[in-house]
């Protein structure tokens, strides 16, 4: 593979795999080494060659998770998603729910839109975990509080959104199906 | 037995894209790494089948194990005026520079390189994939093939070669200073090179020569998020960009200075951004417009003037704004006049304050108004209990006597000249209650940036309070009155025909929006005979060059021919100019220059 052709490449899927290997359960580090790890996988068995692929990001996250659980077994660690079963049932979930929706970015876009719709209080709280990364207690302690308490209201807040965002798409949910 | 684990894999989903988009974590550019390592993977696989073959015979074998405890790689060998910055021998990570004398250095017995006079660059690459890192001047580098790697890098981007004749020089716009204008000059003297950026990959030839422009650019946006070492503002265009802080030339060393400003910077805050690509958007200089220090404010936003600074006749009102502060939890009950903007101070900074509602909880506050710029708040008010009051902090405050409507520039400049804000700041109450003849609680302000304006309060629904407010602008001059194209008076009649060649007709200006577009992509490298036309507004200019910003690139700056004729004709073009104006430049690139070859002011 050519140099053109290799960082055109690495810049198309760099961000799918990242956000792949975080969703896997990745810490920030790993997913980044990780993503490097997955380019140069495909880069030795010469990707260059797309006929041979017929989806290239498919392909790069099958490596990506590969190379995860190899991570995961030799160290021995315990991220969320442990076993090779469950990370293909995780690669069907992601590629079901999110990438179908114009690779994602559909997805992002409706829950961008989901994010603007928030109360005011809800939408401080999820700043206060993800943009100002305060710990739990810190933000038990903002709200009064107990840290299950956040942790539950934390979950709602995604159900929320996921369910926000799925209206917006226009997806029935499982749950919505049984309903009906 | 172990249970089988389930897992919320739509939660989980929602949790890593919120990370993403409210946290900022997304995978930085790794196309470079990946480059690089492939690279060296590949010299691997050749030593991998080389110790393989040594092996299958001992003998051979034997002969390699000796040639390998035998052969050492060459140390770096340095003669001329070469000096290693901080002391010591040249070693890797080493920067080194020349003064007023030439230098030459050989790096693994395969890559000479000569320095010319003024020369500053970094030692870098491993064992047969030399590096240096090129941040000014120019050096000539013969390497020899099939040795191994060497590869020049700039701020603009970096050339890689296996074996050839070339040199890179790094290229200042005139009156540069900062590192968005520095360009990386190629010529290749015998063989081919292959230069990156980060708008892609091109070869260049003996014989040619190329330009590589750095990706970059300036935004003026809203800080929306901060975080350890990064910042992320929205463009007036509503575009989000995250941004992280400068790091030294060919190091991993990070701009500290900047990221201390990143911590003063406040949320809502307006700021100026001057950035490049260094594998992720890095920020070069940045400007926090809250304090009114840049003078530079988002499109619409006329500065807030220091009247103190002014002549009277130079002061306006700007327009007339509204605001609602909401005392009830979680509502924003403070407000900042400058930048029209509520706020409330984060819940996580209450913290034990919580706990004691008085002084603890107030004292915070105040040092979150003082850090924020934020001016006034609502205070002591529950959430179903009438606002009687607007509390500013440290702010100069006078009733006024009119309508807000009435209040003249000059009156109100005059009532607050001579009363400077409090320098150790103490809560000025305003009543909601009307005090004047008018019925209406108006008061002239002056905040702690010095902010003059005029602002009046109406009770609204319980545990809120609506402000009507105006704040007085520095009002822009008009510019001198010109003619269209730029007046060419002072050019000799001899070169008026050979300007007229370039004077763009109705159908050659519809064309330029074609060849302009056609420069967006490969801008990043500009060949010899390369021309067109780029169309934006002039950003700087001086007497013999004129900067271009187009819409949401990188600045371009052209200069003036030499030699007279057309030259003299730009140059007077480029007097007619002003910054801010939007133009047209007719340009051809050749000897590394980006040359203007005629201006039309926009139609």
């Amino acid at each position: 593979m050519d140099r053109s052709a290799l960082v055109q490449l690495v810049r198309d899927h760099q961000a799918g795999v990242y956000r792949f290997l975080r969703f896997l359960g990745a810490d920030e580090h790993l997913a980044e080494d990780l993503t490097q790890e997955a380019f140069l996988v495909a880069c030795r068995r010469d990707l260059g060659r797309a006929e041979d692929v017929d989806d290239v990001g498919k392909y790069l996250r099958g490596i990506a998770r590969n190379l995860f659980l190899a991570h995961c077994r030799k160290n021995r660690t315990s991220p969320v998603v442990i076993n090779s079963e469950l990370a293909e049932q995780a690669q069907g979930v992601f590629e079901t729910t999110f990438l179908r929706h114009g690779d994602g970015d559909d997805y992002i876009e409706a829950l961008q839109q989901c994010l603007g719709q928030l109360p005011p209080r809800q939408r401080q709280m999820l700043d206060m975990q993800y943009a100002q990364k305060k710990s739990r207690e810190e933000l038990a302690a903002a709200a009064g509080m107990s840290c299950d308490g956040i942790k539950s209201l934390m979950r709602r807040l995604r159900a929320a959104l996921a369910r926000c965002v799925n209206g917006r798409l226009g997806v029935v949910t499982s749950e919505e199906r049984k309903q009906v | 037995m172990q249970e089988p684990q389930t897992i919320d894999f739509e939660d989980r989903l929602m949790h890593v894209l919120l990370q993403e988009q409210l946290g900022g974590d997304c995978a930085p550019d790794l196309s470079e790494r990946v480059l690089i390592r492939s690279s060296q993977q590949r010299l691997r696989v050749i030593r991998i089948y080389g110790t393989a073959a040594a092996a299958a015979a001992v003998l051979v074998a034997a002969s390699i194990i000796w040639g390998l405890l035998a052969f050492r790689y060459p140390s770096p060998q340095a003669s001329g005026g070469v000096a290693v910055v901080g002391g010591g021998p040249l070693h890797r990570g080493a920067q080194v520079e020349t003064a007023d004398s030439p230098a030459q250095l050989v790096l693994g017995g395969y890559c000479q390189v000569d320095l010319a006079p003024g020369t500053k660059m970094s030692w870098g690459g491993t064992d047969k994939a030399e590096e240096v890192y090129l941040r000014e001047g120019s050096i000539t580098c013969d390497v020899k093939r099939q040795v191994g790697s060497f590869t020049v890098k700039t701020d603009s981007g970096e050339v890689c070669v296996q074996g050839t004749k070339f040199d890179v020089q790094v290229v200042r716009g005139p009156g540069d200073e900062q590192m968005l204008g520095k360009r990386m000059l190629v010529r290749v003297l015998a063989g081919a090179v292959v230069a990156s950026t980060t708008w892609g990959t091109y070869n260049v030839k003996a014989g040619d020569d190329a330009i590589v422009l750095p990706e970059g650019g300036i935004v003026n946006g809203t800080v929306i998020q901060k975080g350890d070492g990064w910042i992320r503002v929205r463009n007036d265009a509503g575009t989000e960009y995250k941004f992280l802080p400068r790091r030294d030339a060919g190091t991993v060393v990070t701009d500290q200075p900047m990221v201390a400003q990143f911590n003063q910077l406040a949320i809502g805050g307006p700021v100026k951004v001057v950035w490049t690509m260094q594998d992720q958007r890095r920020i070069l200089a940045l400007t926090d417009l809250r304090a009114n220090q840049g003078q530079i404010l988002p499109a619409g936003h006329a500065p807030v003037a220091d009247a103190t600074k002014f002549p009277v006749a130079d002061l306006r009102w700007g327009p007339l704004r509204e605001a609602v502060l909401n005392a009830a939890w979680g509502g924003e009950y403070c407000i900042d006049f400058e930048h029209d903007r509520t706020a409330a101070m984060p819940m996580a900074m209450l913290d034990k304050a919580t706990e004691d509602q008085g002084a603890k909880r107030m004292a915070a506050l105040k040092a979150w108004m003082l850090r924020e710029g934020i001016d006034a708040a609502v205070l002591g008010t529950g959430n179903d209990a009438q606002v009687h009051d607007l509390s500013a902090l440290g702010m100069v405050v006078k009733t006024a006597r009119v309508d807000l409507a009435e209040l003249q520039v000059a009156d109100v400049v005059a009532q607050l000249r001579d009363q400077a804000p409090d320098t150790a700041p103490s809560w000025v109450t305003m009543p909601v209650k009307p005090a004047t003849v008018t019925g209406k609680s108006v008061y002239l302000i002056r905040t702690r940036d010095n902010g003059f304006g005029a602002v009046e309060l109406q009770a609204a629904d319980k545990g809120t309070l609506k402000l009507r407010y105006r704040m007085i602008v520095a009002a822009p001059k008009e510019p001198p009155p010109q003619t269209k194209p730029i007046a060419r008076a002072a050019a000799p009649k001899a070169h008026e025909e050979e300007a007229q060649a370039f004077e763009p007709t109705a159908l050659e200006q519809e064309q330029a929006i074609v060849t302009y577009s056609h420069y967006q992509d490969p801008y990043g490298l500009w060949r010899r005979g390369d021309s067109g036309r780029i169309f934006g507004p002039v950003t700087q200019k001086s007497a013999d060059w004129i900067e271009v910003t187009p819409q949401d690139e990188s600045p371009i700056r052209f200069t003036v021919p030499t030699g007279g004729g057309i030259g003299d004709i730009v140059t007077e073009q480029i007097r007619n100019t002003m910054v801010g104006e939007k133009i047209e430049v007719k340009f051809a690139f050749d000897q590394g220059q980006i040359m203007a070859l005629n201006i039309v002011r926009a139609q």
